[in-house]
C-alpha cells in the first residue's frame, strides 16, 4: 500500500487549562473515507485545526504523502492539498459563484496579468462535470442554499488540487435529499483518489459512508477500527467509557408543583415540538451534542429567540415570551453559555454587573439606593465567595470562575422561580465548579426549578433529577436519574434506537 | 467609572496649559500701574462663557456615545434652535418662553432621531446625517438674510452675571452636574453604560437597548436646545452657518475626555476637561499667532491621537479579558 495522504502521529496539544490532545494518531489513505467520532470536547476540532495548519501541535509529527512537514499556517496546508469544508461556509455572499471559486488564486493571462475569466469558467465547468453537479456561475453566492454553498466549497477545494478533504459536520444544515446528493459526491471524490476525513455526530452517516472510524475521548486516542468490525453500541461505549470519578453534591428532593411547562415549542430550522415540565425543587439536565438545539430552546423560553410555535406556562400562567424582560417578569432567568458575549459587561465594575438585572428594584424615582446596593453586593460576594478585592474593579479583570460567579449572582439577585443555566461550569476551575454545583443543589433544596444545559456527561448524570436528551432540534427522550447511564444518554443523543438500529436522519 | 480614567491626566495637562499661557502670553495677565504684571482671571472667565454651549452639547454627546450611538445632527440642530430663539424673541415672546421654545424644538429633533434609530432600526450615523442636512436646509430657508438677531431683553439674560458668574456658565454647570450624577447614580445611567458596552448582555438581563438608544438621542436633542438658547442669548446675532463642524468639535472633546468611541466607557467629567482642553488649545493658537487655518488641523490631530489611545485601550482589554469588549 502507498503511504497515507495524511498521517498524524502522536499529536499533543494543550491550551491554557486543558490538555486538548494527548498522543492522538490518525492516518488517511487515498480513496478512503475515515470517520472521526467522539463526545463534545473529545478533541475532534483541535485535531482538524492541526491538520489544517491553524494550530501547531506541541509534540508529534504530521506527514503528507509520507513526508514529514511542519505546517506554517492554513495557506501552507492548502498548498499541500489539505482542504477543510466548514460547517458554516466561509464565502463572499455578494460575489458570484465563479468569483468565489477562484478568490485568492485567479488564473491570469497576458502581459498585464489580467484575470482570465474564460479559463475560470472552463475549469469550473470541468470540476462541476466531474462532481456531477451544476451551480449557476453568475449568481451571487449568498443566494445559494446551504447545500449549494457546501458544494461550492468542495468544488473550490478541488480546483486547488486538494487531495485531503476534511468535512466538519457537513450535513448539519442539509435536508435528507441534499444529504443523499452529498453522499453521491463523496463517492465520486473517493473514486478520484481523494481522502475524506469525515467528522459527524450522526452515527448512521458514519456507518453509511466510512471505511474506518477513529474514536477520541477526552483528547486521547481510543482506537481506529474498520467499520465492519464495530457496531453503533460498541462505538458509543468507547466514546463514553470513562470512570465516573467525580463526586457531585446532589441530594434529590421530592419535586413540588409544576413551575414551568413547555408546550410544543418550536422555531422552524432550529427546533420543533419541544414539550416538557420543570417542577419546584428539581434539577433537570438537558443533554445533547453541540448543535442539537439545546441553547436555542433555552433562549426561546427566555425570549431571546422568541418561539414561533407553541407556548410556555410559568406557574400556570400561559405566555409566549417575546423578549427577556417579559420572561423575567414571569420569574424566569437565563444564565448564558457565552460569558463574554452575553454575560459580563467587562469594563463595568463587579458591583454594576451584579445589580444590572435588578436596577428597577434598587432605584427610587430612578436614583439607585447605594446603601441597599452595597448590602446586596456584600451579601452575594459572601454567599458565592466571589474573590474580588474591590467591588469597583472592572469585572473583566477577574478570573473566569469569579466572572461566572458574578453572572450567577446577578441571576440569583432577580430571585427567579425558574433558573436556566447554560453550560454553567464551562471553562472554569475545578474548585469553582464544585462551588457552583453545591449552590445549584442548595437552590433546588429551597424550591427553585432548575434547567441545566451541559455538554459534560458526568455533570449531567451527577447533577440531574431527570435528563432530557435533544438531537437535531428534537427531544429524543427523557431518563430518570436512577436509570440513566452514559451509554443511554449518548445513544439518544446520537439517534440510536433501542433495538440497536440507527435511526435515519430526518429531514429538517 | 474612576478606574484608570483619563481625568487626572487631563487635569494636569489643562493646568499646565493655563500656566504656560499665563507665563508666556497676555492671557490672564494685565499690566499694573507700575508696569509689572498681575493676574487677571477675566480672560479665563470669558473663555468659559464662550464655550458654555459647547460644554452643554458635549455633555449630551457623551451620553449618546456612552450608549454606543452617535449624533451628527447637533450642529444643524443648534443653528435651527438658535434661529427659533431669535425669531420668537423678536416676535415679542417673554424671555422665559423664548428660552423654552428652542429647547422644545431641540427635544422634538431628538425625539425624531431617537424614534427612527430605535424603532426603525436604522444606524444613527445615517439618520442623524440626514437630519443634519435637512435641518441646515431649513435654517437657510428660515434666514434668507443670512443672519437674525435676538431681542435685547433676550440678550440681556446671557450678559447677566448673577453672583459674578454669567448665566451661561450657571446653566452649563447645572446641566453638567445633573448629567454627571444621572450617569453615575441613576438606573438609566447604569443602563446606558451597560448597553453601550455589551448590548447582548444588557438585553439578556432584561434591559431594552432600543429604549436606551431612544432616550439618549431624545435627551441629546434637549441638550442641544438648551445649548442653543445659551448661545443665542450670549451672542445675540445668529448667522445661518453657525454650528457647522459643531458635531466634530463635540465628538473630539468627548473622545479626548476619555470616553470610548465604541461606547460603554467614559465620564461626563472627562468630557468637561476635554472641552476645556480644546478651548485652551484654541487660545494658545491665537496668542501664539498661529493662523486660524491650522486650528482644524490641530483639532484633527488631537482627535486621531485620542482615538488611537482608545483603540489601543480596547485591544489591551480584549486581550487581557479574552474577548471583552472590542
Amino acid at each position: 500500500m502507498d503511504a497515507p495522504l495524511l498521517a498524524l502521529r502522536n499529536i499533543y496539544k494543550a491550551f491554557p487549562g486543558v490538555q486538548a490532545l494527548a498522543g492522538v494518531s490518525l492516518d488517511l489513505y487515498a480513496g478512503e473515507v475515515h470517520a472521526l467520532v467522539g463526545e463534545n470536547g473529545a478533541g475532534k476540532s483541535t485535531l482538524i485545526k492541526i491538520a489544517a495548519g491553524v494550530h501547531e501541535p506541541d509534540a508529534g509529527e504530521i506527514l503528507i504523502g509520507g513526508q514529514p512537514v511542519r505546517l506554517q499556517g492554513p495557506r501552507h496546508a492548502t498548498a499541500l492539498g489539505i482542504a477543510v469544508i466548514h460547517q458554516e461556509p466561509y464565502l463572499f455572499p455578494t460575489l458570484s459563484v465563479l468569483e468565489n471559486l477562484f478568490v485568492g488564486f485567479h488564473p491570469r493571462r497576458g502581459p498585464l496579468g489580467l484575470v482570465d475569466w474564460r479559463a475560470m469558467a472552463r475549469r469550473a465547468e470541468g470540476v462541476f462535470r466531474e462532481l456531477g453537479i451544476s451551480l449557476p456561475l453568475d449568481r451571487p453566492a449568498g443566494e445559494l442554499s446551504a447545500a449549494q454553498q457546501q458544494l461550492l466549497q468542495i468544488a473550490r477545494s478541488l480546483l486547488q488540487d486538494a487531495r485531503v478533504l476534511i468535512m466538519d459536520e457537513p450535513t448539519s444544515s442539509l435536508s435528507q435529499k441534499e444529504v443523499e446528493i452529498l453522499f453521491g459526491i463523496i463517492g465520486r471524490l473517493r473514486q478520484r483518489g481523494v481522502g475524506v476525513l469525515y467528522i459527524s455526530h450522526r452515527l448512521e452517516e458514519v456507518f453509511a459512508l466510512a471505511d474506518r472510524v477513529t474514536v477520541l475521548r477526552d483528547g486521547q486516542w481510543v482506537g481506529t477500527y474498520p467499520i465492519s468490525a464495530v457496531t453503533p453500541e460498541a462505538l458509543i461505549a468507547r466514546m463514553v467509557g470513562r470512570e465516573l470519578t467525580q463526586m457531585f453534591p446532589h441530594t434529590p428532593h421530592p419535586p413540588g408543583e409544576v413551575r414551568l411547562r413547555v408546550q410544543a415549542l418550536g422555531r422552524p430550522g432550529l427546533f420543533e415540538g419541544i414539550s416538557f415540565e420543570l417542577r419546584a425543587g428539581e434539577i433537570v439536565g438537558m443533554a445533547g451534542l453541540v448543535g442539537a438545539g439545546r441553547s436555542e430552546v433555552a433562549q426561546a423560553i427566555f425570549g431571546i429567540l422568541p418561539p414561533e410555535e407553541g407556548w410556555i406556562e410559568v406557574d400556570g400562567r400561559r405566555m409566549v415570551p417575546r423578549a427577556p424582560w417579559e420572561a423575567m417578569a414571569a420569574g424566569i432567568f437565563y444564565i448564558p453559555e457565552d460569558r463574554h458575549r452575553q454575560g459580563i459587561v467587562a469594563p463595568l465594575s463587579v458591583r454594576a454587573n451584579l445589580t444590572l438585572a435588578i436596577l428597577r428594584r434598587l432605584a427610587r424615582f430612578g436614583w439607585i439606593d447605594r446603601r441597599a446596593e452595597d448590602a446586596l453586593v456584600d451579601a452575594y460576594r459572601e454567599r458565592l465567595r466571589i474573590r474580588v478585592a474591590d467591588p469597583e474593579q472592572p469585572v473583566g479583570t477577574l478570573s473566569g470562575g469569579n466572572q461566572q460567579k458574578v453572572v450567577v449572582a446577578r441571576g440569583l439577585a432577580t430571585q427567579p422561580r425558574v433558573l436556566i443555566l447554560d453550560e454553567p461550569t464551562r471553562g472554569i476551575d475545578v474548585g469553582t465548579k464544585a462551588e457552583i454545583h453545591r449552590l445549584m443543589d442548595e437552590l433546588a433544596g429551597q424550591g427553585m426549578a432548575i434547567l441545566m444545559i451541559s455538554s459534560e456527561l458526568p455533570e449531567i448524570l451527577g447533577m440531574s433529577d431527570r435528563i432530557l436528551v435533544m438531537r437535531a432540534g428534537r427531544l429524543m427522550g427523557e431518563l430518570r436519574r436512577e436509570e440513566a447511564t452514559p451509554e443511554q444518554v449518548m445513544a439518544l443523543a446520537m439517534g440510536l434506537t433501542s433495538n440497536g438500529g440507527v435511526q435515519a436522519p430526518e429531514a429538517r | 467609572m474612576g478606574w484608570k480614567g483619563r481625568e487626572p491626566f487631563l487635569l494636569i495637562v489643562n493646568a499646565l496649559l493655563i500656566v504656560i499661557l499665563a507665563a508666556t502670553t497676555p492671557f490672564m495677565v494685565r499690566p499694573d500701574a507700575a508696569g509689572g504684571r498681575v493676574l487677571d482671571l477675566s480672560a479665563l472667565r470669558l473663555l468659559l462663557d464662550n464655550y458654555a454651549a459647547t460644554f452643554i452639547g458635549a455633555v449630551g454627546m457623551t451620553l449618546v456615545i456612552l450608549a454606543g450611538q452617535i449624533d451628527l445632527s447637533v450642529g444643524s440642530a443648534l443653528a435651527l434652535c438658535a434661529v427659533v430663539a431669535a425669531q420668537v424673541s423678536q416676535m415679542g415672546w417673554p424671555v422665559p418662553l423664548a428660552f423654552l421654545a428652542p429647547i422644545l424644538v431641540g427635544t422634538l429633533i431628538g425625539l425624531i432621531n431617537g424614534a427612527i434609530v430605535a424603532y426603525g432600526r436604522i444606524h444613527a450615523i445615517l439618520v442623524t446625517l440626514g437630519m443634519m442636512t435637512l435641518l441646515r436646509g431649513l435654517v437657510v430657508h428660515l434666514v434668507p438674510a443670512g443672519w437674525v438677531a435676538t431681542s435685547d431683553a433676550f440678550k440681556g439674560v446671557g450678559l447677566a452675571r448673577p453672583l459674578g458668574v454669567s448665566t451661561s456658565i450657571w446653566i452649563a454647570a447645572a446641566f453638567a452636574l445633573a448629567m454627571a450624577l444621572a450617569a453615575r447614580y441613576t438606573r438609566w445611567g447604569r443602563e446606558v453604560y451597560a448597553v453601550g458596552s455589551n448590548p447582548n448582555a444588557a438585553a439578556i438581563v432584561g434591559i431594552r437597548p432600543h429604549r436606551i438608544w431612544f432616550t439618549v438621542l431624545l435627551f441629546n436633542g434637549f441638550a442641544i436646545g438648551l445649548a442653543s438658547a445659551v448661545h443665542a442669548s450670549r451672542f445675540g446675532v445668529i448667522q445661518n452657518n453657525i454650528g457647522q463642524g459643531f458635531e466634530l468639535l463635540l465628538i473630539t472633546a468627548v473622545v479626548i475626555g476619555g470616553t470610548s468611541i465604541f461606547g460603554g466607557y467614559g465620564s461626563v467629567g472627562g468630557t468637561l476637561l476635554g472641552v476645556l482642553f480644546l478651548a485652551l488649545v484654541r487660545s494658545a493658537l491665537i496668542y501664539f499667532r498661529i493662523p486660524a487655518l491650522w486650528e482644524q488641523a490641530v483639532y484633527g490631530a488631537f482627535l486621531l491621537f485620542a482615538v488611537g489611545l482608545d483603540i489601543a485601550r480596547s485591544r489591551a482589554w480584549a486581550r487581557a479579558w479574552r474577548g471583552g469588549t472590542a
